[in-house]
């Protein structure tokens, strides 16, 4: 094995002969044991939850606040309750050792004591998203149910507001084969739960591969410690640290990164709900500052949307000198963009070395690599030319020059490799397959051993579906094999946009592409689709083929394409069977090389948000 | 904040649009009151950021609750509407 292709942290991996062996990873010990510290902490500060809303000059102290004992008699409450079924007249088990049940993950105290409470339960709770405002009432019942199907799930817990979505369309007999459970009848105290043993437990993490249905990452209660373990040795962790979060409960970011982070280690946490933060998002800046949080975590877009959208007025007298480590992942790093929201924030005592990379996916539970604490971002320049054929090489000249952000090196216990085309060891200098094995990479996907087989080797490697090289012993991302989309830290399958696409008339059947191209002023991806359509279309007709795709795109994957091209037959790559070939078009695209006729090029206009 | 009719809503909500959404045209008549949310191109995190603007420029509170069923611009001008009103 070429040392260069392998990566490992010094003095923390596990031996080799013993794949994902550490002392992290034993299943001992009670549930309760690893998610509270009640015992040792009962009345100090557990959870904070500000109001979504900005209500005045308090709103920062409002909200609710849990200590250690109160969150550990809740979630007992809500076990038992979900155990043997709510005292609503219904009376049946909502839950099951062992089975998955839907969470509607608003960020507020009944859906995290339900979360908790369905671990100390034995069952898994699968947090999805809670429907939004204004758009995809019907789409959200529709992918909810066809979830809970998926999975398995033996309940929906949730919200009140949801589940009244939910219940309108349920007919009465499918209702009582999928209860639903509003947490605001969960008891606030009970017993503790007997034999809440951490083996074979955990929860389930809801992840978008290249296909329409999301997929449901196993993350047992192992992961999740060795994980945490991980995430606060690799921040330079001590337990005086505050963590302060806008990140939905149903993101890994915002489950494992912040919230099973903080249980874990008995850190003070503030949760601010992520409609607070899209709708004004100095908020987090506030909460950040008026609790003096020291680490908190963001998708790449969100500090750049924060420069744009801040206003001067709000920024004033913020103090953000606590913070230590600003994560910054969950999709590509664009380091330009990032830095403007160092510059806003550097008179308002943010340190520059504060941005802090990240590189992880939920099949390794969340985090991977870490940059070195205190550093900031640092970019390495290298030869677009030179990785277009696989080759880590500096640029010929500026123009060839792309500059990637170093990712840094892989957290304790974790082992990092890069192989080539074949599965074998990478040789130095070139790009490879990112491939990770240790104690917080996944069993499985629930439910689907073909899946779990194609991810994961019997020696425990996980195959990332991301393309890499090292650099100065830290990993780099230079792209993604897995075809999957990814959208303001979202993951998007490109199978979505593309039937999407093709249920425009006009379109050729089998040929639309939809991939994700960096935006230097978003410092997200946006979305692209290319498809053809026939040669003798005329331009008129294109024009609107091109709108109707964009506008079928938006409906059914909730995102609008940044451009859509429309192209002759035979335009879009595709492999010998006829498949679209996704990687090759966007580096085609990219390159400027699928032109589409001239003036029928559609525009669908800046992506919402964070735009100038 | 006088009393404001629903047309007057329509026709500020287009403008508000505009304006979390660059690149969108503002004019009079760009949004059609009965077309769903979801047909002209509004996707959730956008639906957040509009909300907001509009509890800002017309000094309203509109509950979760309510904002999941105003499916349309029309609905939600009326709604706007009736609240300025109260």
């Amino acid at each position: 094995m070429s040392p260069s292709a392998r990566l490992r942290s010094p003095g923390a991996a596990p031996p080799a002969d013993r794949p994902g062996a550490s002392a992290w990873a034993e299943p001992e010990g009670d549930v309760e044991g690893l998610y509270f510290a009640a015992p040792r902490e009962g009345r100090r500060r557990a959870l904070r939850f500000l109001p979504a809303r900005s209500t005045g000059l308090g709103d920062l102290e409002g909200g609710l606040e849990l200590d250690h004992a109160e969150l550990l008699a809740r979630a007992r409450g809500a076990a038992r309750a979900l155990l043997r079924g709510v005292d609503d007249g219904a009376g049946a088990a909502a839950v099951r050792p062992g089975a998955p049940f839907l969470l509607v993950a608003a960020t507020e105290p009944g859906v995290v004591a339900a979360f908790l409470g369905g671990l100390l339960a034995g069952a898994r709770p699968t947090p999805i998203a809670p429907p939004a405002g204004l758009v995809g009432l019907d789409a959200w019942v529709e992918r909810t149910l066809g979830t809970a199907r998926a999975l398995g799930a033996t309940a929906v817990v949730g919200p009140r507001l949801a589940l009244e979505l939910l219940a309108g369309t349920l007919p009465s007999v499918a209702a009582r084969d999928l209860p639903l459970v509003d947490v605001a009848t969960l008891p606030l105290d009970g017993p503790p739960c007997p034999g809440a043993g951490r083996a074979g437990g955990g929860y389930v993490q809801l992840t978008s591969g290249s296909t329409a249905l999301p997929r449901g990452v196993i993350v047992d209660h192992a992961q999740v410690a060795a994980n945490a373990t991980m995430i606060f040795a690799g921040s330079g962790g001590a337990p005086d640290d505050r963590v302060c979060s806008w990140l939905p409960l149903y993101h890994d970011m915002g489950l494992l990164g912040t919230l099973l982070f903080a249980l874990v280690h008995g850190l003070d946490l503030t949760l601010l709900p992520p409609q607070a933060f899209l709708a004004r998002p100095a908020r987090w800046l506030e909460a950040l500052s008026r609790h003096r949080a020291t680490l908190s975590p963001a998708p790449s877009f969100a500090y750049p949307y924060v420069a744009h959208r801040a206003r001067d007025a709000e920024l004033a007298g913020l103090d953000l000198s606590a913070w230590r480590v600003a994560y910054c992942g969950a999709e590509p790093i664009h380091a330009p963009s990032v830095r403007r929201f160092v510059e806003r924030l550097a008179p308002h005592g943010l340190r520059p070395g504060t941005l802090f990379p990240c590189y992880g996916l939920a099949e390794a539970t969340l985090a991977v690599t870490f940059g070195p604490v205190g550093r900031g971002l640092r970019e390495v320049a290298l030869s677009r030319a030179g990785l277009a054929r696989g080759e880590v090489a500096p640029p010929a000249d500026p123009d060839d020059a792309t500059a990637l952000v170093l990712n840094g090196r892989p957290l304790p216990g974790l082992e990092l490799e890069l192989r080539d085309d074949d599965g074998g060891p990478c040789a130095a200098g070139r790009v490879g397959r990112v491939f990770v094995r240790g104690p917080s990479v996944t069993p499985g996907y629930w439910g689907d051993p073909e899946g779990t087989a194609a991810a994961r080797d019997a020696a425990g490697w996980l195959d990332t579906g991301d393309l890499g090289a090292l650099v100065d012993g830290e990993l780099v991302v230079v792209g993604r094999r897995k075809d999957v989309l990814i959208v303001r830290g979202r993951n998007l399958p490109p199978t979505e946009l593309e039937w999407a696409a093709q249920g425009v008339p006009g379109v050729r059947p089998g040929s639309a592409a939809a991939f994700s191209v960096p935006d230097a002023v978003q410092g997200t991806e946006v979305p692209v689709v290319v498809c053809e359509v026939a040669a003798d279309t005329p331009a008129w007709t294109r024009g609107a083929i091109a709108a109707q795709v964009a506008e079928h795109v938006l409906a059914r994957a909730g995102v609008r394409p940044r451009d859509v091209l429309l192209l002759d037959p035979g335009a879009v790559p595709k492999t010998t069977s006829g498949k679209v070939q996704r990687a090759r078009a966007r580096a085609l695209y990219l390159e400027g090389g699928l032109a589409a006729p001239a003036g029928v090029e559609h525009d669908g206009g800046p992506i919402p948000a964070g735009a100038p | 904040m006088p009393s404001i009719d629903a047309e007057a809503v329509l026709r500020e909500l287009a403008a508000l649009l505009a304006d979390v959404e660059p690149g969108r045209t503002g004019g009079p008549g760009s949004l059609p009151a009965d077309a769903r949310w979801s047909e002209l191109g509004l996707d959730s995190a956008t639906a957040v950021e509009l909300l907001a603007r509009v509890e800002e420029r017309f000094d309203v509170v509109i509950p979760e609750e309510d904002a999941l069923h105003l499916t349309t611009p029309g609905a939600l001008a009326r709604f706007v509407a009736r609240q300025a009103r109260s």
